[in-house]
């Protein structure tokens, strides 16, 4: 059995963890944006510079995959702009993808995403607390 | 008919009687050790040619890549296989691995637990499994290398010679490295690289008596395959033109322990990806399509992540790529290696080592000459291919966990010192931040997750096989826990056992007495007193099947210097006894000699 001192200090250890969990993901995805916008060939008509695309959806992510409440608002906003980030992607490069193949991928890509924030921002299970589970 | 039997029996015997006369000059003569090496890594550079081949082959033809081309440098990969060929092969991986799992149910030993823990025994029929199946998912385009399966072949291949040829313990586990190391020369085409791996990871020590073997055998592997592949370098760098400074260095630390937290991410990846995969209950053999949907889709807008990525370290040092692509390509290979191996593709990660460390150095160096060059640092920019080589030399070594086969590969690949002078910087730096962070290579970082309790292939497998049932004296003294201290007396007189064990009536362990206690002038006018009032270790026990290592701890538990040794918990029966010094005398004689053979000496004491 913990002490009770002993459970607050894992529980506090648990929640920096998956902070930094959120944040090195959110890098990630932001560099994997990064790399997949700068494949794109020609004028390609994106809103914000490249960069700033790619950072922001990673920074999206982060948030989304916090376990705090205003994530969900974050994880409601990402399917859309990574929708069109990567539509533009898969249609942009020198061989492009046919229209429904390029939609589907990049849908995988929404909801990949989305998902992963929805699991990584979920509540402890029973399990972290030392129950079978 | 009957004049062909006896004349195959002659040579029948002829050949045992031969065979009997070479084991017997292997087993006796170092040179011929030496010999035998040699030999065996000529053929390791063959199956390396053949596998390399394999892999090629199935590349062409499912990705239709030009004959000769790399996979994940193919300039034209029609982006519908980019994305099924990995799900397919992902599917032929899964079914293939659940037919060999249902004829050879167990987990296949590689070279390093078979060192640490079997003596050097490896299976050769699993080896050639691991092989193909390696072969199925690198020519797939799962992100993974085909080294695991050129030293699980290679290895397993010697093992089982040295096997037939009934050689030592120590001379097993050397020929076992030098399978590995005779891999890993011939697959890049670095005969040093090649034995610092089997020195590192395989043998877990260097020594004068392994040197000869594993260098010769690393070298005939290298020379071998150069008959088929060529002898030139198998990544090409401009380094005429290199030039570091002292800012360089400071620089390469720093990509150093970077390098390093990336590889511990893309090692844990592994892990986390396994578990949510076990968490869904999703079947093994449907796992690597799995994994391979994934790859593909990823491949869809990196091709260079697809097979072992040998082209893509090429084009990464040209510097064919642009910056941005490159960091997206950092996150993307990361993610797919993962992704692989964590699905269930066999095959390991040196080579997706090298090239995430690769695009990792060179996006680095893109990065800081932007940074640094707009603040005046670094007016002449800095060197690109340098950068890259310390990328790609960190990175596998905090993966990998060989930090001299990092450097001395760098040094082979590229001929350049001064290079290799930064990549030991990088390494180094990498390898004491693994070490101090998180504590394990991929290999070990595995092994401890399928709780194997190794840290590396120091034989430890001698420890297993020294239990107290090897140790124990059978014939316990025993006595009845009623007897009195007269009738005790009578029994076992002065000068006979130090210590008897009780038992009940119903045989089961009550205790133990020391002889000295109950032949005490104290209790000469108590005769009749219980001899059990003076007895003591009631509840400690050793077990038969216990190691030489749990003995002793129980006996600092105990407090005692000699224990019965029981045949189960739960019966308590005595079979046998134990004393510290004994176990602590074999321990040490057993410890001696271990070392004494990882040093090749017959003794760690020389002449007196």
């Amino acid at each position: 059995m913990s002490a009770p001192h002993d459970i607050a200090a894992q529980a506090r250890r648990r929640r920096v963890r998956r902070v930094l969990n959120a944040v090195l993901l959110g890098m990630a995805v932001g560099a994997y944006t990064l790399g997949a916008l700068a494949s794109r060939v020609g004028d390609n008509d994106d809103v914000l510079p490249v960069p700033l695309e790619a950072l922001l959806l990673g920074a999206a992510f982060a948030f989304s995959a916090l376990p705090v409440g205003g994530a969900i608002l974050a994880r409601g906003l990402i399917p859309i702009p990574t929708l069109l980030l990567f539509l533009s992607v898969f249609l942009g490069r020198t061989e492009p993808l046919p229209f429904a193949a390029a939609f589907a991928l990049a849908l995988v890509h929404a909801i990949a995403l989305t998902a992963l924030s929805t699991t990584l921002a979920e509540r402890p299970h029973n399990a972290l607390l030392g129950s079978r589970r | 008919m009957s004049a062909v039997a006896p004349s195959l029996e002659r040579f029948a015997g002829t050949w045992r009687a031969g065979f009997g006369v070479v084991a017997r000059l292997i087993r006796n003569h170092d040179v011929a050790l030496v010999v035998l090496a040699a030999m065996l890594g000529a053929a390791v550079g063959v199956g390396v040619v053949v596998l390399e081949a394999l892999v090629q082959l199935v590349h062409e033809s499912a990705f239709a890549i030009a004959p000769g081309g790399h996979l994940s440098a193919a300039p034209a990969l029609a982006w519908w296989r980019a994305l099924l060929v990995p799900a397919a092969g992902g599917l032929v991986a899964g079914l293939a691995a659940a037919l060999i799992r249902r004829w050879r149910p167990h987990e296949i030993v590689d070279a390093i637990e078979a060192n640490a823990l079997y003596g050097g025994r490896m299976s050769l029929r699993d080896s050639v499994n691991l092989a193909f199946l390696t072969v199925i998912a690198s020519g797939f385009g799962a992100s993974v290398g085909l080294e695991a399966g050129y030293t699980q072949l290679g290895a397993g291949f010697a093992s089982w010679a040295g096997q037939r040829l009934r050689l030592r313990r120590s001379d097993l586990r050397t020929l076992v490295g030098c399978g590995a190391a005779a891999a890993i020369a011939a697959a890049f085409n670095a005969p040093l690289a090649g034995a610092f791996y089997a020195f590192e990871l395989v043998i877990g020590t260097y020594s004068p008596l392994v040197l000869a073997p594993i260098s010769m055998a690393a070298l005939t592997g290298a020379l071998t395959a150069r008959q088929w592949l060529g002898d030139q370098a198998i990544f090409g760098a401009d380094m005429a033109s290199v030039s570091i400074t002292g800012l360089d260095y400071v620089l390469f630390a720093v990509l150093g322990a970077i390098a390093a937290a990336i590889g511990i991410a893309a090692m844990v990846g592994v892990t986390r990806i396994e578990r949510a995969l076990r968490r869904q209950r999703v079947s093994s053999w449907l796992r690597p399509s799995l994994g391979g949907i994934a790859v593909g889709i990823l491949a869809v807008t990196f091709p260079q992540v697809l097979g072992s990525g040998h082209g893509a370290i090429q084009l990464v040092l040209e510097g064919g790529l642009s910056g941005s692509v490159l960091v997206g390509l950092v996150a993307a290979k990361g993610l797919a290696s993962a992704l692989s191996v964590g699905t269930g593709f066999r095959g390991g990660l040196f080579s997706s080592s090298l090239l995430l460390g690769s695009v990792f150095g060179a996006a680095a160096v893109l990065g800081l000459e932007a940074v640094l060059g707009r603040i005046g640092l670094v007016p002449d920019g800095l060197d690109y291919v340098a950068y890259t080589l310390v990328g790609m030399g960190a990175m596998a070594a905090a993966i990998i966990g060989a930090p001299l086969t990092m450097i001395f590969l760098v040094l082979e690949l590229t001929g350049s010192f001064p290079a290799s002078l930064g990549v030991m910087v990088g390494v180094i730096v990498a390898s004491v931040t693994v070490r101090l962070t998180f504590g394990y290579s991929f290999a070990t970082w595995r092994f401890h997750v399928r709780g194997v309790p190794i840290s590396g292939a120091h034989d430890v497998g001698w420890m297993a096989e020294l239990t107290v049932e090897t140790l124990m004296q059978r014939d316990a003294p025993m006595a009845p826990v009623d007897v009195t201290v007269g009738e005790f007396r009578r029994r076992f007189p002065l000068g006979g056992a130090d210590r008897v064990f009780l038992i009940d009536d119903e045989k089961r362990y009550a205790g133990m007495v020391l002889s000295a206690d109950l032949h005490s002038a104290d209790l000469d006018a108590n005769r009749e007193e219980k001899a059990a009032a003076h007895r003591g270790a009631v509840g400690h026990f050793l077990l038969p099947q216990q190691s030489v290592r749990a003995a002793l701890d129980r006996f600092a538990a105990a407090e005692a210097d000699e224990l019965p040794v029981v045949d189960n918990p739960r019966d308590l029966r005595v079979v046998g006894a134990l004393s510290e010094a004994d176990a602590l005398r074999r321990y040490t004689q057993a410890l001696e000699r271990a070392r004494a053979e990882e040093l090749g000496e017959r003794t760690l004491f020389g002449p007196e």
